[in-house]
C-alpha cells in the first residue's frame, strides 16, 4: 500500500531521462509563455527552499500560472507524465511544506492574487489562492468586517498556503483556525479532475469535505478558488499587559481567567529572553526584568467588554503581578502587539541560527511543560526562548544555537525532538499550526496508531494514486533531502515579516 | 452516566462490520429522515456506547462516547458553567451526540461561535474494513494529520460508525435575553437581519420566521447573552435597530429557544427539510412557498432554511439542495452528483460500501 509509484524522471540510470524531461517541459511550454516557465538555475534558486531553510531541493521547473485553467492543465500534464508537483504560495512554511520534490515541478500560485468577490451582506469573500492573508482583511475593513485567522506571517503568506496548513494565529481559542473560516473550495485533484467542495452557506448537508481538504498540506491537490467567511470587527478591545516574577505565576493567572468563565480573544505569554529581545528590537515598552509577561485581550461589544474587564482586573491582581499596564488607546495596544508579534524574529537575531518549534500541550500542563523545557535546555547547554499562545497551550520554543560550533546543530535538533516527544507524552500535539511537512513526518506515527496512519495512506492513495501531489510531506514515503542550516527566513532577515 | 461494566462493545461492533455486507448505524433515531431502511442491512445501535470518557473544564475539552444523550452532557457541562456552543438540535427529544455529529445538527445558537465543525476536535470511528481509526486530538489546537473530525460532520453514517468524540466547550453566558421584532413585510425584516449580522453587536442567535395567522408578517428573533449587568444596556441598543414587539428574558427566553431547537413548530408535519442557503435566497424560497402554507424557519442569520411540508417531488426540483431531516418519507433527497473527492474518500474508508 505504501510503496511510491515509480516516477519516470527519477530513474536517472537511463539516457532516456533527459529526453523525458524535455518532452515534459515542452508540454509545459504549450501552457506557459517562456517568462512564466522557469527552467534555468538562476530562476529556480529562489524556489529551492521555504521557511524551513534546513532543507533544499532544486525542481526541474517552476511554473507561474495566472489562471485556474493553467493550473488544471499543469496538473493534468503532471498526472499523464507521472511527474510530482508542489504548490507554493509564498514559501513561508516553517515545516518544509513547499519544499520542491526531487525531479518534480513547483506550481507557484502567487500570481493568482485577485479577490474575485467581496460580499458585505453575506459576509464572505471569494479569493484566488495567491491572495495575501492581510489583504483580505484590508479589503473587508471598509465594511466593518475582518478575516479572523491572523498568522504572524500575514503580511506575506497566502490564503492557499493557509488552507493547505490550516494556519492559526493569536486568536484560535475563540475563533478557531483557518479551517473554521473556509466555506467553500474549488480544487483540482491530483488526477486533474476538478471539484467544488462546500459552498457559501455556513450550513451543509454533505460530509464536511472542505474541512477534510483544509490542512491536507498539498497532498489532496491544489485549491483554485476559496470562499472565506468574514466576521464583524469587534467594537472595542481592552488589552492589558501584566509582568510577573516567575513564568509559573503568569501561567497561573491564565488558569484563573479560564476558571472564571471569561473568554478573552487572546492570551499570550513571553519569557524573559523574548521580552528582552522584543524590547531591544521594537521598543514596545515591556518591563525588562519580568520573568514572565502576560498579555490578555478582551474584545467584543462595548458594554459586555466593559463588564468583563471589571471581572478581569481583580483576577489579575490576585495573581500577584508586580506590574499591570492597560493599553490606553489604539497606539498603546498596537505597541503591545508589535512587541509580541516581533518576538521570534527579535530572538532570532540574538543567535546565528535557531529552530522554531511548534507543539501543543493541554493548557493546564503548560507550567510543567515549560519547566521541562527549561531543564532540557540546561542539559543540552542550549538557550531556549519561549513565546506561546497561552489560551490554547500552543508552545513555540525557539532553540538558539550556533551552526558553526561543532555538534551544536545536532544538539539543537535533539532538544527540538525531545520537546516534541514531550508534547506527545503530555497528550498534546506535534503541531498546533505549522503543519507536519518534512519536519515532523517522523513524529506523526508517534502521535497516531498504525491503523490511523494506514487509513491516512489509504485516503491519500485514493485521492492521489500516482503519489504526485507533494509526495514525501506529512506521510513519509519519499527521500529526505540533506539538512544544512536553519535560521531566519530570508524575508525575516529583510525585516519584512516576523513570526509567532 | 459512566460505564459501570468493563465490557467493551467496540471489538464486537468491529466484528459485526467485518461480517456484514450492509450496516446501518443508529442512535436514538430522533432524526428520522436519516433512517430509510436498506434491505438486508445489519442495524448497529450506539445505545451501549454511553458516558463521558473525560472532562476537564480547565481545558475546555470534553470526550464522550457517541451514544451518550446530549441532555446528560449539557447537564454535566452546566454544573461547571460551560456549554456546547454549536447548540445541538433535538436535545430534549433524546438526541445522541454521535447522531448529532453525523447529521450535522447544529442549532440557532451556532450563529455566535460556529457549528459542530468548529467545536469537534477529535473522533474515533470504525471504518468499513472494521478498523478503529482515530483522528484529530484532545487539545483545543492541533494541525497534525488529516482532519477526520470534520469529515465525520454530516457523514450520515455513511463513512463509518463514530464511537467517541472530543469537543471544545466554552463558558456558558450567565444571562440571556431575546428581542422579537415584528415586520409586516419580508424586505425590511431581511434588511434588519443583515444589518444586525454585520454589526459589531455580539448576537447569539438570529432567526426569521413567518407569523402564524398573520399573513405576510415575519418575526425576527434576536438573542443576546453575556454578563447579566450588561444585558439591559445591550437590549436598549439592540432595540434601536430592531424595535421589540416582545422581549423574552430568563425562563421565557429559554423556553422559546428550546422549542426552536426541538422543532416544536414542525412536529406535526410529515417531513422537515433542511436547506443550506445564504440569506439572499430567502425571497426566492418564500416566493415559492407562501401560497402552500408551509411552516418554515430561517435560522442562523439565514444560513439554513427549515421547511415543514408534505413531501412533494417538485419541491426538490425548485429548491435544489435539500435534505430530509425529519419524516417517514423514504425518499431521502441527496444533493447533486457525488463529487470525485467524496468518492475517493468513500473508497478509502469503506471500499465495500458497507456504510455508504
Ligand atoms: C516569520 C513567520 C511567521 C509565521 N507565523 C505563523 C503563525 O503565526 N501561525 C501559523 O500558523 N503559521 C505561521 N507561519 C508559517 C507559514 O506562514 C504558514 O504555514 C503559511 O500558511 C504558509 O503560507 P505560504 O503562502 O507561504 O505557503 P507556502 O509555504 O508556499 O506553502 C505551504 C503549503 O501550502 C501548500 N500550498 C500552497 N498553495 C496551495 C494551494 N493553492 N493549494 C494547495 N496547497 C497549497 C504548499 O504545497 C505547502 O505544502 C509563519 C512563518 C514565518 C516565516
Amino acid at each position: 500500500m505504501r510503496g511510491s509509484p515509480i516516477n519516470p524522471l527519477q530513474n536517472n540510470q537511463t539516457q532516456g531521462v533527459s529526453q523525458m524531461v524535455s518532452q515534459f517541459l515542452s508540454k509545459l511550454a504549450q501552457i506557459y509563455p517562456s517568462p512564466r516557465l522557469l527552467t534555468h538555475d538562476a530562476g529556480l534558486v529562489p524556489y529551492e527552499s521555504d521557511g524551513l531553510t534546513a532543507f533544499r531541493e532544486k525542481p526541474i521547473a517552476v511554473v507561474l500560472p495566472e489562471t485556474a485553467e493553467e493550473v488544471i492543465r499543469t496538473v493534468r500534464c503532471c498526472f499523464e507524465s507521472n511527474v510530482p508537483f508542489v504548490a507554493r504560495g509564498n514559501g513561508t512554511s516553517l515545516s518544509g511544506g513547499s519544499l520542491p520534490v526531487k525531479n518534480g515541478i513547483v506550481i507557484s500560485m502567487n500570481r493568482m492574487n485577485r479577490i474575485l468577490r467581496l460580499d458585505p451582506v453575506e459576509r464572505l469573500a471569494v479569493v484566488e489562492p495567491g491572495v495575501i492573508n492581510l489583504n483580505v482583511t484590508k479589503a473587508a475593513e471598509p465594511y466593518g468586517l475582518l478575516y479572523a485567522p491572523d498568522p504572524s506571517s500575514q503580511t506575506v503568506c497566502t490564503i492557499g498556503g493557509n488552507v493547505a496548513f490550516n494556519s492559526g494565529g493569536a486568536h484560535c481559542l475563540k475563533y478557531g483556525m483557518t479551517s473554521n473560516h473556509v466555506l467553500g473550495l474549488k480544487v483540482v485533484l491530483p488526477d486533474g479532475s476538478v471539484d467544488q467542495l462546500g459552498g457559501q452557506s455556513l450550513e451543509s448537508i454533505q460530509p464536511d469535505y472542505v474541512g477534510m481538504f483544509v490542512g491536507s498540506e498539498g497532498l489532496f491537490g491544489i485549491a483554485l478558488e476559496i470562499t472565506l467567511r468574514l466576521i464583524p470587527k469587534p467594537e472595542v478591545y481592552r488589552t492589558v499587559m501584566c509582568a510577573y516574577r516567575s513564568l509559573k505565576a503568569a501561567g497561573d493567572a491564565v488558569s484563573r481567567i479560564i476558571a472564571s468563565g471569561l473568554l478573552p480573544g487572546a492570551m499570550e505569554i513571553m519569557d524573559n529572553l523574548s521580552i528582552q529581545a522584543a524590547e531591544a528590537a521594537v521598543h514596545p515598552g515591556y518591563p525588562l526584568d519580568a520573568a514572565g509577561l502576560l498579555i490578555v485581550e478582551l474584545e467584543g461589544e462595548a458594554s459586555q467588554v466593559e463588564a468583563e474587564f471589571h471581572r478581569l482586573l481583580p483576577l489579575i491582581h490576585a495573581s500577584n503581578p508586580y506590574l499591570v499596564q492597560e493599553a490606553k488607546d489604539t497606539f498603546e495596544r498596537q505597541q503591545i502587539w508589535k512587541g509580541r508579534k516581533s518576538a521570534f524574529s527579535a530572538v532570532g537575531r540574538l543567535s546565528p541560527d535557531f529552530i522554531v518549534q511548534d507543539g501543543v500541550v493541554p493548557r493546564g500542563r503548560l507550567g510543567e511543560a515549560l519547566e521541562e523545557i527549561h531543564r532540557l535546555s540546561e542539559v543540552h547547554g542550549i538557550r531556549v526562548a519561549n513565546v506561546f499562545h497561552a489560551g490554547d497551550g500552543n508552545l513555540h520554543p525557539l532553540i538558539l544555537y550556533d551552526g558553526k560550533e561543532p555538534g551544536a546543530l545536532h544538539r539543537a535538533e535533539l532538544l527540538a525532538s525531545e520537546i516534541i516527544e514531550l508534547c506527545i507524552r503530555f497528550g498534546g500535539s506535534i503541531t498546533g499550526e505549522h503543519g507536519v511537512g518534512m519536519e515532523k513526518r517522523n513524529y506523526l506515527p508517534k502521535m497516531f496508531q498504525p491503523n490511523d496512519m494506514e487509513s491516512m495512506f489509504q485516503i491519500r492513495n485514493e485521492i492521489d494514486p500516482r503519489h504526485i501531489a507533494n509526495p514525501g510531506k506529512m506521510l513519509m514515503d519519499g527521500e529526505a533531502p540533506a539538512l544544512t542550516t536553519s535560521g531566519l527566513h530570508p524575508l525575516e532577515k529583510a525585516g519584512v515579516i516576523s513570526r509567532e | 452516566m459512566s460505564l459501570t461494566t468493563t465490557y467493551d462493545p467496540i471489538p464486537d461492533m468491529q466484528e459485526i462490520v467485518r461480517q456484514s455486507t450492509k450496516v446501518h448505524v443508529c442512535g436514538s433515531r430522533t432524526k428520522s429522515g436519516f433512517h430509510s431502511l436498506v434491505e438486508g442491512a445489519t442495524i448497529l445501535s450506539t445505545h451501549s456506547l454511553q458516558g463521558i470518557v473525560s472532562y476537564d473544564p480547565q481545558e475546555f475539552v470534553v470526550t464522550m462516547l457517541s451514544g451518550t444523550q446530549i441532555s446528560d452532557v449539557v447537564a454535566i457541562l452546566a454544573k461547571q458553567g460551560q456549554y456546547l456552543p454549536f447548540d445541538p438540535l433535538l436535545v430534549n427529544r433524546g438526541a445522541t451526540i454521535g447522531g448529532t455529529v453525523a447529521a450535522n445538527a447544529s442549532g440557532p445558537g451556532r450563529f455566535r461561535f460556529g457549528g459542530i465543525r468548529d467545536f469537534l476536535l477529535g473522533v474515533r470511528f470504525i471504518d468499513g474494513r472494521g478498523n478503529c481509526i482515530r483522528g484529530g486530538g484532545q487539545v483545543v489546537k492541533n494541525a497534525a494529520g488529516f482532519d477526520y473530525p470534520k469529515l465525520m460532520v454530516g457523514s450520515q453514517g455513511a463513512l463509518g460508525l463514530i464511537y467517541e468524540l472530543t469537543f471544545k466547550v466554552f463558558p456558558l453566558p450567565e444571562s440571556y435575553a431575546t428581542v422579537i421584532s415584528r415586520f409586516s413585510e419580508l424586505d425590511p425584516a431581511l434588511a434588519c437581519m443583515h444589518q444586525l449580522a454585520s454589526s459589531p453587536m455580539d448576537i447569539e442567535a438570529l432567526d426569521l420566521f413567518p407569523v402564524e395567522q398573520e399573513e405576510r408578517c415575519y418575526d425576527l428573533a434576536i438573542r443576546i447573552g453575556g454578563i447579566a449587568t450588561a444585558i439591559s444596556n445591550r437590549l436598549s441598543r439592540l432595540q434601536k435597530i430592531a424595535p421589540a414587539s416582545r422581549i423574552l428574558q430568563d425562563h421565557e427566553d429559554e423556553i422559546f429557544w428550546r422549542a426552536a431547537s426541538n422543532f416544536d413548530w414542525a412536529c406535526n408535519a410529515e417531513t422537515l427539510l433542511k436547506l443550506p442557503i445564504t440569506s439572499r435566497a430567502i425571497p426566492k424560497v418564500e416566493n415559492f412557498l407562501t401560497d402552500s402554507q408551509r411552516n418554515r424557519r430561517y435560522s442562523v442569520g439565514g444560513n439554513v432554511a427549515w421547511i415543514a411540508t408534505e413531501w412533494t417531488a417538485d419541491l426538490q426540483a425548485k429548491l435544489g439542495m435539500a435534505q430530509t431531516f425529519l419524516g417517514q418519507s423514504s425518499t431521502i433527497i441527496r444533493s447533486s452528483e457525488p463529487s470525485p473527492f467524496g468518492q475517493a474518500i468513500q473508497r478509502a474508508l469503506d471500499p465495500a460500501l458497507k456504510f455508504g
